[in-house]
């Protein structure tokens, strides 16, 4: 079941320590442990870094044990925040007390902050501690009281909070008000209305900053409820513009039960308040607001009437359908007037209405109405009426728009064009495509096609603009070309990459222009082909930046990412594309991609940028497999010449090492081979021997005569392996045994095998059992992870019946066992392979057990 | 406050959703057309500051300025180069002088002529500060993510509530229309029945490490003790004011889940009719170069957070599933649907990116008028961003968790449960 944790912990090395916090039972016993190791952190001579560290992962993990430890930086400058992370969240009356305790042993900002731990904990018996504190003479400490006797939020406090109201300086006053409205709340929601009402009144009629005592008076409001009406009209009725903005609030929350109120004071306001009012009233919802704001959203004025006339809109799809041609009728009646900012809004208000899947008699309204308005003989209407079919997308309206599209009135014409976009069906297009096709120029035809194309059938209207392409002179083809890529799909594209290849220099440019932004991976494959093929240069390297750009911002599995990546690099000749492609390598960093991008640093020429690539990785905290970055990172240092990327890798380097050791140790790994002796191990000594700390076996000599396995003593069942391992010599095998039992009295072992090797890379072979691979990538892809005569991280992960593999952090094999027969425990063992001329190399043997 | 009812909605608005290709056109009109009247007097305009503003919060801000009812007066900043940039910015707006600039942004909110304020700073800033913004009587719009913690982002919630504020979450998708009409075809059963949403995610990130120390600047330039602010104590090192603070726990939000989840997740929420609730288990999955997490809602709706496998239709994408068909859109403003039929009720190709706050900010305005609630008021922040939280938490602990969506508790999961909350660094107190 923690598949996943460990996943996740190797990954993000920085994160690790959060990773090992306790799933189950077995893990609690490892935490106790980790608390122990941590608690002597805390207690020792450690620098800051990781004492703040150890207090977060008590923060998760910490007992009652831990709290006299973390406690004791309550009072530290740098560590006060990392000790109350974590004795917030320690649960139990120990971390109580000491926060308690700290109250009266700690000083200024940092009792600030154990009074706001206290707060987080809604520690009520802190209560008599924190009164006095509310007459401190710092200020800061006289708030956080204030702030946590709030939220504490019982009686008490509140009686407290409401007695020093009126005592100490402004600034302490408001958050003394601000605490007694936090109390109203929590005694409110726990039942108590009466108290929590009187505390709001006695906050509204102290002398308070005026922002407190508003929030005072709607909250009173709220609180009160149909009882409160009174109260709410009254602040409605105000002069001052935030009193009636509170109010308007309290209306809003109160919701339904406010409306008679709203429409009583209505008439007693200004016309900019009666806006306000309008606008709070659709917002309800309320239908028997409706009289109201059509009376305002008819004969209101300026302002006013188009007010009303968006909260029509607001309330209109509520209604009932009788309601609703009510309302219809009245905006109609306001698009037929003379001012464009009415006309404007009611046309939005009926377009969102026929949006709206209205009823059919409603629909049909809307286009009667509509189609009465194209046929007015005053322009203003006529125009209204034009803008409305295109937005209603009323396809009946067509023929008559395109006989307006030849209007003499200039207007007049650029509307019906515009509307013939909304209007448009499948079967009146080729007579919009000839109307753009013969105003090639004007941008109105083109973007109504391009509002047509994009709600008609995809295909279909591909098929009709390819078409059309065929006896299009060479501008309108350009314009075809374009139509077609804001489309998209299979035929747009056949027909763009088409017009690529043409022999035409302008259709080349447009096409090879606008497959540079599609927006589908379909067009790699032939922007690559382009990139190849084309003879003009400037298109040439076009299509290649086009191709790049595919992987840098479209999606593609990383596979095909990498792909794209080998063929630009391949195929480009200036170093302004090769750049392109480490923007793709930095941005989508999976092992694949770190293995590649190493493997680029032998080459001179592409050094620098891949260094810096991986230096970026480094620097930015991606989330890497640590081995992998690492030896990343060492291979930079070794090869590159600019000395800033060098001492910037070392640098690095350094830090993610120091890093990952914690995370190893605090996740409970275990070194399995001390570098001197084989403690823990036994196998034939003639054939393993020890050699620079290492474990080396086989020879480039002699053939190794048969297979010889050096064996842990200790059985494991669950467990997280990692080595790193080098195999020399022209054909090399060898492997690491995991749930293997030995054979009493024989060379061999039994059991399944991590294998490496040539043929055999990262595969799980079933030793002298099934014998044969069990799980394993594609034969051709075995290679790709692996350093071939060079160090290379392996990681081995067993839980239940699955078993992982990762080489250089690329994972291999994920395999669940099927065979409930097949033992799930027994030794590890390092495997030399017999009749052939190599040698292994085997380091760093650590494992936890899971 | 919650009202299981609404995710049952869905159903009876199916048979509404009448097969119509003739009328569908979403658009987003304003509630109100409050201030878009041409001039305003100067008596009713909004007065708005800034709190820590560089290149998103400039972004958002260049839209502020653009609305004739509001004027924007000054603007706090740690650094001394942006108080510049900002007040240049702001200055040639105004057509005069006066923009002020403070290096403390409780100088600004202590003035009473404020409105309301645009707060853009790092993540580690935003819940605090818009906390104090709000006890100062200050309408607030917090870019994303809001809350650094599950616990802040509800305290937040219950902040902005007990001031009476007014409140607006960066997440502006709520108001881009190709976003809102994908939401709109799944919460009017076009697609039927929704099995499955889906929200992506970047690359998460969960850093621990320190920067290496370097020489603490004069505070006239950099103010780093401000810098910092709640979160814990660190030497001071240049990398993290000039962005590389992303991905470090102490300064990021839900190991990065957030930066574009707490858009994302949002949007499926409101695709769901769910911002009521949240997902009620989170388990990550095993998927190389991924990070998956399969979410799952009580009515068994599920919903995917993953970085691969999207169709190139800019940041952000989103997309949605059900028994008669699927939507997908992203920042590009283009939108993917399964069927011609649900094409040709697509909206006209609009020029506004998913990244543009061009029509969030106005919703943010009129409310501030309206005293309404805006698309992404603090109800609807709270509830996307606890779940993304939740999320985080489920993927740093590797493996699922349940969340009560009522509590907002995990349940029976101490080890989770307290991965909810953290420290603010003294003295800072909300």
């Amino acid at each position: 079941m923690s598949a996943i944790k460990f996943y996740f912990a190797l990954l993000f090395s920085a994160c690790l320590w959060m990773n090992t916090a306790s799933v189950n039972a077995a893990d609690k016993i490892d935490t106790t442990k980790e608390t122990s190791r941590l608690v002597k952190v805390l207690n020792s001579n450690n620098d800051t870094y990781t004492k703040a560290m150890a207090c977060r992962r008590l923060a998760a993990i910490g007992d009652q044990s831990t709290v006299e430890s973390i406690a004791k930086y309550l009072g530290d400058e740098k560590l006060a925040t990392y000790a109350r992370s974590a004795l917030e969240n320690i649960p139990g009356k120990a971390a109580s007390a000491a926060l308690r305790t700290a109250l009266k042993n700690v000083k200024g900002n940092q009792l600030v902050g154990v009074i706001n731990s206290i707060s987080k904990r809604k520690d009520s018996q802190a209560t008599a501690d924190l009164i006095p504190l509310l007459s401190d003479k710092n200020a800061k400490v006289a708030i956080a009281a204030a702030h946590a006797l709030g939220s504490i939020g019982t009686k008490p406090a509140a009686k407290a909070l409401q007695t020093a109201i009126g005592k100490g300086d402004a600034i302490v006053q408001r958050e003394v008000g601000f605490g007694c409205l936090m109390c109203a709340r929590s005694l409110a929601k726990q039942g108590d209305n009466k108290t929590a009402i009187a505390l709001t009144q006695a906050v509204n009629q102290a002398n308070l900053p005026k922002n407190i005592k508003l929030a005072a008076t709607q909250l009173t409001i709220v609180l009160k409820g149909k009882s409160g009406l009174g109260l709410l009209a009254t602040e409605l009725k105000t002069e001052n513009l935030q009193r009636f903005r509170s109010a308007l609030q309290a209306a809003r929350d109160l919701g339904k039960i406010s409306t008679p109120t709203l429409i009583d004071v209505y008439k007693t306001l200004s016309d900019e308040r009666k806006a306000l009012i309008i606008a709070a009233l659709s917002l309800s919802h309320d239908p028997t607001a409706l009289p109201l704001i059509r009376e305002a959203a008819t004969k209101g004025a300026g302002p006013l009437k188009l007010q009303a006339i968006y909260a029509l809109g607001e309330l209109a799809p509520t209604l009932n359908e009788n309601a609703q041609l009510q309302v219809l009728k009245d905006l109609f009646g306001q698009a037929k007037q003379n001012h464009l900012e009415i006309v404007t809004a009611a046309q939005a208000v009926i377009a969102k209405l026929a949006s709206n899947q209205p009823s059919e008699k409603v629909k049909a309204f809307i286009i009667a109405n509509t189609n009465q308005l194209v046929e007015s003989e005053t322009l203003q209407q006529q125009l209204a009426g034009i803008q409305l079919a295109g937005a209603c997308r009323i396809s009946s309206a067509t023929p008559a728009m395109l006989k307006l599209a030849q209007h003499s009135n200039a207007d007049v014409k650029q509307a019906a064009i515009k509307a013939l976009g909304g209007t448009t069906s499948s079967a009146d297009l080729p007579q919009l495509i000839a109307l753009a096709l013969k105003s090639a120029n004007d941008p109105t035809t083109g973007d109504a096609l391009k509002a047509a194309g994009s709600r008609l059938p995809l295909e279909k209207t591909a098929n009709t603009l390819a078409a059309a392409m065929q006896d299009a002179s060479i501008e309108q083809k350009q314009l075809l070309l374009n139509q077609l890529a804001a489309l998209g799909g299979a035929t747009a594209l056949k027909t763009v990459v088409a017009a690529a290849h043409s022999n035409e220099d302008a259709l080349q440019n447009t096409a090879t222009d606008l497959l540079g932004k599609w927006v589908s991976i379909d067009v790699a494959p032939p922007l690559l082909e382009l990139a190849n093929n084309l003879e003009n240069s400037k298109y040439k390297i076009r299509s290649l930046r086009g191709y790049i750009r595919v992987a840098r911002q479209l999606n593609m599995t990383p596979a095909q990412r990498l792909e794209v990546c080998r063929n630009t690099l391949a195929v480009a000749e200036r170093n302004d594309e090769k750049k392109l492609v480490f923007e793709v390598l930095r941005r989508y960093p999976n092992p694949l991609a770190v293995n590649y991008t190493t493997s680029l640093l032998k080459d001179k020429q592409l050094n620098v940028p891949a260094s810096a690539t991986i230096v970026s990785w480094a620097e930015r905290g991606t989330p890497i497999d640590a081995d992998l970055l690492q030896n990343a990172l060492q291979q930079v240092v070794a090869t590159t010449s600019n000395e800033n990327l060098k001492q910037r890798a070392a640098q690095q380097q350094a830090r993610i090492q120091t890093q990952a050791k914690q995370d190893e140790q605090g996740l409970g790994f275990q070194s399995l081979f001390d570098g001197k002796s084989f403690t823990g191990w036994h196998g034939n000594e003639k054939i393993f021997r020890i050699q620079n700390g290492e474990i080396v076996a086989g020879s480039l000599e002699k053939m190794v005569e048969r297979n010889e396995f050096l064996r842990s003593n200790k059985e494991y069942d669950d467990f997280e392996l990692k080595l790193e391992f080098k195999l020399l010599g022209e054909k090399t095998n060898a492997g690491v045994q995991i749930r293997t039992a030995e054979i009493p009295d024989h060379h061999e072992v039994i059991g399944y095998q991590a294998d490496l090797g040539h043929g055999y890379w990262g595969c799980l072979y079933d030793e002298s059992r099934r014998k044969k691979i069990l799980a394993g990538p594609p034969k051709d892809q075995r290679d790709i992870p692996v350093r071939m005569n060079d160090w290379n991280s392996y990681r081995i992960r067993c839980a239940g019946p699955r078993i992982q593999i990762w080489i250089n952090g690329v994972q291999t094999v994920d395999f669940t066992e099927e065979d409930p027969q097949i033992p799930l425990k027994g030794i590890i063992a390092l495997q030399i392979h017999g009749n052939l001329i190599n040698q292994a190399h085997y380091r760093n043997v650590r494992l936890r057990e899971l | 406050m919650t009202n299981k009812s609404t995710l049952n909605r869905r159903n009876f608005m199916k048979t509404a959703a009448a097969a119509s290709t003739v009328f569908s056109v979403p658009t987003i009109i304003p509630g109100t057309a409050l201030g878009l009247n041409g001039t305003v007097a100067p008596s009713e305009r909004i007065i708005l500051g800034g709190i820590g503003i560089r290149r998103r919060g400039g972004y958002v801000l260049g839209h502020m300025l653009e609305q004739p009812d509001v004027r924007f007066a000054a603007i706090a900043d740690v650094r001394a180069d942006q108080r510049k940039t900002v007040k240049a910015m702001a200055d040639k707006q105004n057509g005069d002088t006066k923009c002020d600039t403070y290096r403390d942004f409780r100088e600004l909110l202590a003035r009473d002529d404020i409105d309301a304020v645009l707060i853009a700073t790092g993540d580690r800033w935003h819940a605090t500060a818009s906390m104090m913004a709000a006890e100062a009587g200050k309408d607030v719009y917090s870019e994303k993510p809001c809350a650094i913690s599950i616990e802040l982002a509800r305290r937040l919630q219950q902040t902005i509530q007990r001031t009476g504020r007014v409140f607006q979450a960066g997440t502006q998708r709520r108001n881009v229309s190709n976003f809102a009409h994908a939401s709109k075809l799944a919460q009017t059963g076009q697609l039927g029945k929704i099995h499955t949403v889906h929200s992506s995610i970047y690359q998460l990130i969960d850093r621990h490490d320190w920067l290496p120390a370097q020489p603490e600047p004069d505070p006239n330039v950099i103010d780093w003790n401000m810098w910092l602010g709640p979160a814990p104590w660190r030497p001071y090192n240049r990398a993290y004011v000039e962005g590389a603070w992303r991905g470090h726990y102490d300064f990021d939000s839900g190991a990065k889940l957030l930066d574009w989840g707490a858009h994302t997740l949002d949007i499926c929420q409101w695709a769901l009719d769910a911002d009521h609730t949240m997902p009620v288990t989170y388990e990550p999955k095993d998927v190389p170069d991924d990070n998956v997490i399969e979410c799952e809602y009580e009515n068994g709706i599920k919903l995917v957070m993953r970085r691969n496998g999207w169709m190139g239709l800019g940041t952000c994408p989103v997309r949605f599933e059900g028994e008669a068909g699927w939507v997908e859109t992203g920042d590009s403003g283009q939108t993917a649907v399964s069927s011609d039929q649900l094409r040709a009720s697509l909206p006209s190709p609009s020029s506004i990116p998913g990244t543009s706050p061009k029509f969030h900010v106005r919703d943010f305005f009129n409310c501030v008028k309206t005293r309404s609630k805006p698309a992404a008021n603090e109800d609807v922040m709270a509830r996307s961003h606890i779940a993304c939280h939740a999320a985080a938490i489920a993927w740093k602990l590797g493996r699922k968790v349940k969340f009560d969506p009522v509590t907002e508790e995990f349940v029976n999961d101490d080890e989770a449960n307290r991965m909810r909350s953290r420290a603010m660094r003294e003295p800072w107190t909300v």
